[in-house]
Order: C-alpha cells, then sequence, then structure tokens
C-alpha cells in the first residue's frame, strides 16, 4: 500500500512537471536557451558555444553558468534533438525524482510514513517547486542533490558513518549546479557537522574519509573560481549592489566621525538591511497568499505552499520547536537548520523575495505542514470524524491544486511572455526561411509592448531555433571579429531614422526588430509576431528603397 | 542597584527619547490639534466654531475627543510652542513604559526582573517611542487601555478604575471600537468581574453614536477603516482574470476561483501581514508618522529573545490573554486596504515586549550583560539613524518647510495678500493657522460648518491652492508662492514672466517667490 501511494504520489509529481512541457512555458528564457545551446554544442564539439573545451564555467550573457544541467541535458538533447521539450525535460524529471528524495530524507527524519507521503505529495503538487521543474532553472538540481546529501548524512549516522562519502558527494556535486548552493551547502555541511559533532569526535576515520572525497569533487570547482571573471555574478547579484541600499553606503574616502564609525558604518547599514530581506522570507503573505507572482499585484494569485497548508504549517512549527514533536534533538536541531538557512543564500541577493532562490526551503516547510497535518488527525480520537476531516482537507488541497493550474496554464501566460522573451522563436524561424531572399538580415534586441525597454539576447535565440552547426558557429569569421554576429545575422541597434545612411535607405535587407525601431513610415511590415496574449512584440520590415529620393 | 533605581532609570530613559529633538516641523494632523486647542482656550470652540464640541473633524477623518482635550493644558502654557503640543503624548508614551511595567509584574510575579526587561523593551521600542513623539491617538489608546487592564485584573476597590479608563479608551481612537469589545469577551473568559467589564463597554455606543452622529462620521469610519471594502480596483483585478476565464470558455472557474470571496483572502491577508517577522522587527511599515521608517516597531535584537520566550510562555495561564490582545491588534486593520500600520497595531507591543523579556529571563545570568549590550547597542543605532537621517527621510511627513514658511508669513509677511501651493504641503493650511494663531472666524472652515474633509483653503489674507485654480484677475496678492513641481503645470506663463527669486536659503529651496 505504502509504494502503490508512493508511486501515485510520483505520477502525479511526474505529470505536473511534464505534461504540455513544449507549450507551458510559453517560451523559452534566455537562460534556457543558453543551456540548450551549450549542451548541444558540448554534445557535437565537446566544446562551449565561444570553443571552450569541456568547461567548468560556461560563459554566457552577465554570468558563467555552473556546469552540471548543461553536461545533464546532453543525453535528453541527443536523444530528442534541440526543442523546448529536450530542454525541459531533464529538469522536469529530476524535479519529479525530488518527490522521492523528500519522501526518503522526510521519512529519515520523522521516521513517521504518513508525515513521510504528505510531505512528497505536498512537493509533488507545489505551485513552487512545479513551476521551477518546468524550466531549465539550475536550482531543481541542486535542490535534489542537497537533499539526498542531507539524506545519506542522516542516513550513515546508523552505520557509523560509513557512508558518508555517499553524502560527500551529493553535497560537492551540488555545488556545480547552482550558485546559490555554494553559499547553501557549505553552511548546510557546517550545520550538520556541529549538530553531529559528537559522533564525529568517534568516527575521525569515516569523517576524514569524507572530506577528502568531497575536497576532491570540488577541487576543480575552485581551480575554476581562480578565474575572477566567475566570480562576476556573485558580485554582481550581492546585497550590496541593490539599488535601494547601494545609494545609502558610504563610499570610500568618505569622512565619517567616531559616532558614526560606531553606529552607521557599512556593516551596520547592510546588516540592518539583511535583516529586512531574510525576515521578508518567512512573511505568511509571501509564502501563503501571493509569493509566487502569477498575476497582477492585487489581483488573485497563490503563495508558496497552499492557503490550506497554513494552520497546519503553524501546528507543525509550533509543535518541532516549542513542543517535542520528536524526542531525537538532532532531528529537531536538521529541521530547524534547514528552515533557518533555506532563504539564507536568497537573502544575501540583490532581488527582495526571491522565489527561485530560495527554493532550499523546500521541503522543509512542507515537512512542517505535514507534520501538522498528521498531528493534528491525530487529536481526532473518533476514526469515522478522522477520516472526513482528512478527506475536506485533501478535497482543499485539489481545489488549490487545480487553482494553481489554471494560474499557471492560463493565467501566467498572459501575463509573463513578454517576460519571458515569447516572439523571438517565431521571429528566428522566419528569419531563417527568408534570409536567403537577403543578404544580410538585421535584428534589433530592444523591445517591449510598452517601451523598448527590454534588452533581449536574440543571437541565442537564432542559434537554438536555427539549430547552427556549433562547430560552424565557433569558427564563423563574423562571430570571431563581431562579437554575436554569425552568417547573415547582424545584431544591433537599428536606426530608422530620415537621415543619410540610416538603415531606412538600405537594400536588400530584412529588419527584425519592435515597432518603437521598425514603424511603419519608409517600410514595408512584412511580418508581424505576436505575444501569447495577442500584443505585438516583434515585427520584420524591408526599406521602401524606392521611396528615397521622393521622400527626399 | 535597587530595583526602584532601575525602574527610575528606565522611566527616565523613555522620557527622554520621547522628548528629545522631536521633529522639526509639524504635520497637519498635529498642528489641527494645536490650533483647534487655541480656539478652543481663547474663545471656548473648534476651529469649525463649535463651542466646545465632543466629537472632531481633521481633513481625513472625524476625531474622538480625548487627543484634542489632553492638550489644553499644555497649550495653555505657551500657545504656539509645538514641543508643549507634543508633550502630553511624550509623557503618555512614558507612563506606558510605568503601566507595562506593572502588569509584567503582576500577570508574572514569578519571573525575575520580567518587570524590568519588558519596561526596557517598551521604553526602548522604536514604534512606541515613535507614535510617543508626535499627537498620536492610537499611543492615548494604548496607554489608557493599558493602565485599564492593569487595574481591572485587580481585585482590589481601585479596580473600577480600571473600568472607566478603558471606558475613556473609546474616546481616543476608532481603533478602539474594534478593539476593545473583543478584549472585553477574552476578560471575561479569563474571570474579570462582568459588571466591570459593563461598566467600561458603555463607552461602546457612546462613541459609536459620536461618530455616527457626526457630519460624515459614517463616511469617515468606512473611509478610515473600511478602505478595503470600498477599493473598486479590487473587483476590477478580479473581474478581467475572470474575463480571461471566461474566454477561454472556462465560466465554472470563473466563478469558483475568482469570485467576491477574494475579499476573505484580502482581510487574511491584511491579517497576516502583522506576523511577518519583517514588519515587527525590522522595517515596521515604512511611515515616518508612526516612528522610524528605517526600522521595526520592535528592536531586531529581540527578536531570538521573543522566540526564546515563546518556547515557554504559552504554558503560563495569561498567555491567552498576551494572545488575545496581540491579535485584537491585528483586527484593527483588517479592512484596510493595505496593512499593517504600526500604529494601529501598537498594543501588541505589549504582548511582544513582554514575551521577548521573558525570554531573556530564561538567558542564564552570565550571558544577560551581553544581551543587554547588544539591546544598547541596537537602540544606539536606531538612535543615531533617528537624529541624523531619519529627518531627511520624514521631510515630506514633518514638513519643515511649511513650518518655516508658516513663521515667514506670520512675521514679515504680515499684512499682504498672498497665494499659496499645496504643492510643498498637501494640507498647510492648518500650519500656517497655528503657527499664526489665527482666529476660528478667519478662515473658511468657520463658514463651512464641519464639513467632513473640509480643507482650510483661506486664512485671513492667505489663500491656499493649486496652481491650476490661480487666476491674477481675481485677487491682487502681494505675493504667489508656489514650489519649483508647480512650474510646468502654470497654464499662463504671462503672469509670471518675471525672474523667479528664491525666497531665502532658511526657508527652503523648493518654495519660490513671486512678486505680482
Amino acid at each position: 500500500m505504502k509504494n502503490k501511494l508512493l508511486i501515485l504520489i510520483f505520477l502525479i509529481g511526474l505529470l505536473a512537471r511534464v505534461l504540455f512541457l513544449d507549450k507551458y512555458p510559453v517560451s523559452l528564457t534566455i537562460d534556457e536557451v543558453a543551456i540548450g545551446y551549450n549542451s548541444y554544442s558540448i554534445l557535437k564539439t565537446a566544446n562551449d558555444e565561444f570553443g571552450n573545451f569541456l568547461p567548468l564555467a560556461f560563459q554566457s550573457i552577465g554570468d558563467y553558468k555552473p556546469p552540471l544541467l548543461i553536461y545533464a541535458s546532453i543525453p535528453a538533447i541527443a536523444l530528442f534533438g534541440l526543442n523546448e521539450f529536450s530542454v525541459r525535460i531533464t529538469t522536469a524529471l529530476i524535479g519529479a525524482l525530488t518527490v522521492l528524495a523528500v519522501f526518503a530524507l522526510s521519512k529519515q527524519l520523522t521516521k513517521n510514513l504518513y508525515v513521510s507521503l504528505v510531505c512528497a505529495f505536498l512537493v509533488a503538487v507545489s505551485p513552487w517547486h512545479i513551476k521551477f521543474s518546468r524550466s531549465t532553472f539550475e536550482a531543481v538540481t541542486a535542490l535534489f542533490l542537497s537533499l539526498w546529501g542531507i539524506y545519506f548524512f542522516v542516513k550513515s549516522a546508523k552505520n557509523k558513518y560509513r557512508n558518508l562519502w555517499i553524502s560527500s558527494i551529493f553535497f560537492s556535486l551540488s555545488l556545480y549546479a547552482y550558485h546559490a548552493q555554494r553559499v547553501f551547502t557549505p553552511l548546510l555541511v557546517l550545520g550538520l557537522f556541529f549538530i553531529f559533532r559528537k559522533d564525529f569526535a568517534k568516527q575521525k576515520r569515516a569523517l576524514f574519509k569524507s572530506l577528502l572525497l568531497g575536497a576532491l569533487v570540488i577541487l576543480p570547482l575552485l581551480v575554476v573560481f581562480l578565474n575572477p571573471k566567475t566570480t562576476v555574478r556573485a558580485q554582481s547579484t550581492f546585497i550590496t549592489r541593490d539599488f535601494e541600499i547601494n545609494r545609502l553606503l558610504h563610499k570610500a574616502g568618505e569622512n565619517l566621525n567616531l559616532s558614526a564609525k560606531i553606529l552607521d558604518n557599512n556593516i551596520i547599514l547592510v546588516s540592518n538591511f539583511w535583516t529586512k530581506r531574510y525576515l521578508d522570507y518567512f512573511d505568511p503573505n509571501f509564502l501563503f497568499i501571493k509569493g509566487m507572482d502569477y498575476t497582477k499585484a492585487n489581483a488573485p494569485d497563490i503563495g508558496l505552499l497552499y492557503l490550506t497548508e497554513l494552520p497546519f504549517f503553524l501546528f507543525g512549527l509550533y509543535l518541532v520547536t516549542f513542543r517535542n514533536y520528536t524526542k531525537d534533538i538532532k532531528t529537531k536541531s536538521i529541521i530547524i537548520l534547514l528552515l533557518l538557512l533555506g532563504p539564507l543564500a536568497a537573502s544575501l541577493a540583490n532581488n527582495a523575495q526571491h522565489p527561485l532562490r530560495s527554493l532550499t526551503s523546500i521541503p522543509v516547510l512542507q515537512l512542517l505542514s505535514s507534520i501538522g497535518i498528521i498531528e493534528a488527525a491525530k487529536q481526532v480520537k473518533n476514526l469515522k470524524t478522522r477520516t472526513t476531516i482528512l478527506g475536506v482537507l485533501a478535497l482543499s488541497l485539489m481545489v488549490n491544486f487545480v487553482y494553481f493550474l489554471d494560474l499557471y496554464f492560463l493565467h501566467y501566460p498572459l501575463r509573463s511572455s513578454e517576460y519571458a522573451m515569447d516572439g523571438w522563436k517565431k521571429a528566428t524561424l522566419f528569419a531563417f526561411e527568408n534570409q536567403h531572399k537577403y543578404n544580410e538580415v538585421i535584428i534589433d534586441p530592444k523591445f517591449g509592448t510598452e517601451g523598448p525597454y527590454t534588452t533581449g539576447v536574440p543571437y541565442l535565440y537564432f542559434l537554438f531555433y536555427g539549430k547552427v552547426d556549433p562547430q560552424a558557429y565557433q569558427q564563423d569569421p563574423r562571430r570571431k571579429k563581431e562579437d554575436y554576429n554569425f552568417g547573415k545575422f547582424t545584431f544591433r541597434d537599428i536606426n530608422w531614422v530620415f537621415e543619410e545612411n540610416s538603415d531606412r535607405w538600405a537594400k536588400d535587407k530584412l529588419f527584425i526588430g519592435s515597432k518603437w525601431v521598425l514603424p511603419a513610415e519608409g517600410g514595408e511590415i512584412v511580418k508581424v509576431f505576436n505575444l501569447f496574449n495577442g500584443n505585438e512584440i516583434l515585427r520584420a520590415a524591408v526599406p521602401k528603397s524606392e521611396l528615397k529620393t521622393q521622400e527626399k | 542597584m535597587s530595583k526602584k533605581v532601575i525602574w527610575s532609570l528606565i522611566i527616565l530613559i523613555a522620557l527622554l527619547v520621547r522628548t528629545y529633538d522631536l521633529p522639526h516641523g509639524l504635520h497637519f494632523f498635529e498642528s489641527t490639534i494645536g490650533w483647534r486647542a487655541q480656539n478652543l482656550l481663547n474663545f471656548g470652540k473648534d476651529e469649525f466654531g463649535r463651542a466646545l464640541p465632543i466629537i472632531f473633524s481633521n481633513w481625513q477623518k472625524i476625531e474622538l475627543p480625548l487627543p484634542t482635550y489632553l492638550t489644553l493644558p499644555f497649550v495653555l502654557i505657551d500657545k504656539t510652542n509645538p514641543f508643549l503640543l507634543r508633550f502630553p503624548f511624550a509623557l503618555l508614551g512614558t507612563l506606558s513604559v510605568f503601566a507595562g511595567m506593572l502588569l509584567s509584574k503582576k500577570l508574572f510575579p514569578e519571573r525575575k526582573h520580567l518587570d524590568l526587561y519588558t519596561g526596557l523593551f517598551l521604553a526602548i521600542s522604536p514604534g512606541l517611542i515613535g507614535q510617543s513623539r508626535t499627537t498620536s491617538p492610537e499611543l492615548v489608546f494604548f496607554t489608557l487601555t493599558l493602565w485599564g487592564l492593569l487595574f481591572i485584573i485587580n481585585k482590589g476597590k481601585y479596580s473600577y478604575f480600571g473600568s472607566c479608563l478603558l471606558f475613556l479608551s473609546f474616546f481616543t481612537s476608532d481603533i478602539s471600537l474594534f478593539v476593545l469589545p473583543v478584549l472585553f469577551l477574552v476578560l471575561i473568559l479569563l474571570g474579570v468581574e462582568k459588571k466591570k467589564i459593563l461598566i467600561a463597554a458603555i463607552g461602546f455606543p457612546i462613541s459609536l453614536l459620536l461618530l455616527l452622529s457626526a457630519s460624515g462620521g459614517l463616511e469617515s469610519l468606512i473611509n478610515n477603516n473600511f478602505s478595503l471594502l470600498q477599493n473598486r480596483g479590487i473587483l476590477d483585478d478580479v473581474n478581467k482574470i475572470r474575463g480571461e476565464e471566461l474566454a477561454r470558455g472556462s465560466p465554472f472557474f470563473a466563478k469558483i476561483f475568482f469570485n467576491k470571496l477574494f475579499y476573505i483572502i484580502k482581510i487574511s491577508e491584511n491579517f497576516l501581514s502583522h506576523i511577518n517577522p519583517s514588519f515587527i522587527f525590522a522595517k515596521g511599515d515604512g511611515n515616518p508618522l508612526n516612528g522610524n521608517s528605517n526600522f521595526g516597531p520592535m528592536l531586531v535584537v529581540t527578536l531570538p529573545l521573543f522566540i526564546l520566550g515563546l518556547f515557554r510562555i504559552p504554558k503560563n495561564k495569561h498567555f491567552l490573554l498576551l494572545a488575545s490582545i496581540f491579535i485584537l491588534s491585528a483586527i484593527a486593520s483588517l479592512f484596510m486596504l493595505s496593512a499593517p500600520y504600526t500604529n494601529r497595531f501598537l498594543l501588541a507591543l505589549f504582548p511582544l515586549t513582554l514575551i521577548a523579556g521573558y525570554g531573556l529571563t530564561l538567558v542564564p545570568k552570565r550571558f544577560v550583560p551581553i544581551v543587554l549590550f547588544a539591546v544598547f547597542f541596537n537602540f544606539s543605532v536606531v538612535l543615531y539613524d533617528g537624529i541624523f537621517k531619519e529627518k531627511e527621510r520624514g521631510k515630506k511627513t514633518w514638513n519643515p518647510e511649511t513650518y518655516n514658511l508658516a513663521l515667514k508669513l506670520k512675521g514679515e509677511y504680515s499684512g499682504k495678500k498672498i497665494w499659496v501651493t499645496d504643492k510643498i504641503d498637501p494640507n498647510p493650511g492648518p500650519t500656517i493657522a497655528y503657527v499664526a494663531q489665527v482666529p476660528y472666524t478667519d478662515t473658511n472652515l468657520a463658514k463651512e460648518k464641519n464639513i467632513y474633509r473640509a480643507w482650510v483653503s483661506k486664512i485671513k489674507d492667505i489663500d491656499i491652492g493649486n496652481i491650476a485654480s490661480y487666476s491674477q484677475d481675481s485677487q491682487n496678492f502681494n505675493l504667489v508662492l508656489i514650489s519649483k513641481e508647480d512650474i510646468p503645470t502654470i497654464k499662463d506663463q504671462k503672469i509670471f514672466s518675471c525672474k523667479w527669486d528664491e525666497i531665502e536659503k532658511d526657508l527652503s529651496a523648493n518654495v519660490y517667490l513671486k512678486c505680482i
């Protein structure tokens, strides 16, 4: 029965993560196409798009991507080709398998089958985890590895830490998976060592072996970190770069009196700011009402957890922290450690309440809800009443789940398609189909429905949807000289003004850009590309060169 | 050091931080009370010309009488001194610290030093300090309620004094109408004599009737307490999503997921916003009028103490009272368009500080000095920020520019016909009237007869308004005072054709003078 239930939960989790995976989310994000094309490039040439041989940090737009997911995506891309499904399926499968990891870990911690099953179910239907599992987000893989790391750590305690090395491998690999894990994992491991410190005093050998193995696994990564370029991302997203605090910080060379040096120094200012950010991750509204931000502010939305879970979460939290739900102090400490560390890495970055970066709070929040649910049920002695209450709860969770699916599949795409770079796929396919008619295709990266406020990275979409041969791209003479330009494709701002030598007089050239740079005058709009919600986002135009003399 | 000395020290600290370096400038809520007090003292009438009224209008709301009448003895000493106008509130804030100490001692006599710790945390609570430094009706409510609770839970002959104080609480702020009735039920559950509660409860219908009988009273009550239910935008957003559902052909989902039940979610959201630790311990509501806008109503270092206290305190029989007070404080903002508000949540500071204090009593003795050092360091950081930085952040709240302008208008510009923009301050009239001690007869309010949201637009020879309404033909003004923000909106550039001169450096860089 237990296994059947677990399989059922896993299947629910799997279906929620893989159904319509190629269509929803409606467009691949920049990160997704970058990961997809680099996997493809490694598959075909063993080099990334820039020609680096099997890198451990993938150069990308504004950062160096962690390598694990790119390598992990290769089999799917080899099997299914370069498309939305193949790029997303690896993360979706890892996301589904996370449900099993959650079950194993919660069982290990609570020793309670029902709590573990409920916890696995809550993660399987989690609006938070499903969303990120359906897109190619590295955080999902990192979470999966961390969970197995904790699981094997706790499990190894039972056999004198003989299997601690497995945990060590998982933790070390998680550092290759996602930037946030590079803060979370070391602190988590330190915390676990502190909790189990007395045991380790007697098991120095097992500890030494595991540490050595872990060090060996992360050694190549440490070598990568020696290149300052690879830490650009960490620097650019660190909390001190946040506009809100950055403008308040004292600048170098500023004269401060003694009281200011003590009470108003930058450490105090950043600490105060960070405290707000960190505590905001425990905001019940973020967690239960509107954290996912699927709709516009003030409209009905959904939290990282279902609202139905709220009373049980509070009850579970109360039981674990204030009552002795578990007599094992280590289990209690691990739960509290996970609760406190979950949002830590996210809070040190430059955005407030970031669901993706705080994914490390899974599954501890669901675990508390599960403990609350099972313990609340235990309070009801009458079996019939208990069954009825659990039935109502299950129904309520189902309604919540359907509500989430409705928001995710219907309303979220309408709102998010522009942000998710919808439109570039159609524009790319059109450009490839029609490139033979023109000498050059010029693509303007700036777009937006309300103004050209977003700068896209169209060359990645052209590489991805054009299935450009990585070997040819790496060797392309234009790319070598002009950054991202290759073949007939040029990526730059379009200059459509009524001036001599502007683009509007060009011959045999196709222009792709937004309506802000390609107004109808002076050119012929040959194609319009709309977002999922029907709004125009891009258009293709050719200049009416024959009008040149007339207009002048 | 004896306990009495420590008590006195805490009270002294509380009074000092509530009176030192008060904000320069006045919020129009404050200046209205001050100006009203002047008129009551000079003529026995309020700013609308009503003789000793028991209900007032203050532009955005109908006000209950107690806060205004409390200021009278102090305004009598110096009618245009902002410090004296605010002093009774600072005094009440200090008295609330005293009440907090006594009440925690009464509720938890077995916890040594709990009274001191509660008192200390109340004395240095940024939220309570902020409310004690302005003319806050909620502060009066908080103080009277704490003292009322202290007396009413006693069984002695003075316990009826508690009933009287709680009765009076109903005449401080409209939040009393939400909080006190439920608090009374809790007190009955806890075994407080029904007779005592009944005496206090008489205040409820009287206060409610007073509010409702005032011109615009119902409107004010709704606008200031039920703004959520009035906002059309929420329904529009729900309808928009509903429309998306219908467009896809799923009317069933449209009906069950997107309907007026969303208000329940919004109400829950308002409630939950109060239990956000970031609000309580780190950032507050961000409104300088309700405390230091860079910190929460509680010091962040008290958070671990609060959690520690929570470990043990639920086992105590008085936990129900503390939990109820906390929840009731959140109830006061349930139906607001946005929440939380530090001032409406003020009563929760008592259970919060008490639980944090309880946590401190659980800390091993040898660590207490370290914790206290951390608390004082945290407080010093808040204090430094308050003295040197909050002034700049709170400029738009305290409007020092308006206050300086009012002093100029009273002095060298008196006797001239002047037109003043409303851009430097949304409601500059009360401050100008307060500083110049203008009799109620010399403003437009006396003629408007207590209209809800009545705005002071004319004081003697001074007209106040939007630049768009200014017309050179209608009045012969000697001075026109406008702000930089007005310049782009001036329609007739000809009337302002000559060169702009800044009034004076000390007045404000944002106020410009034009001689016609």
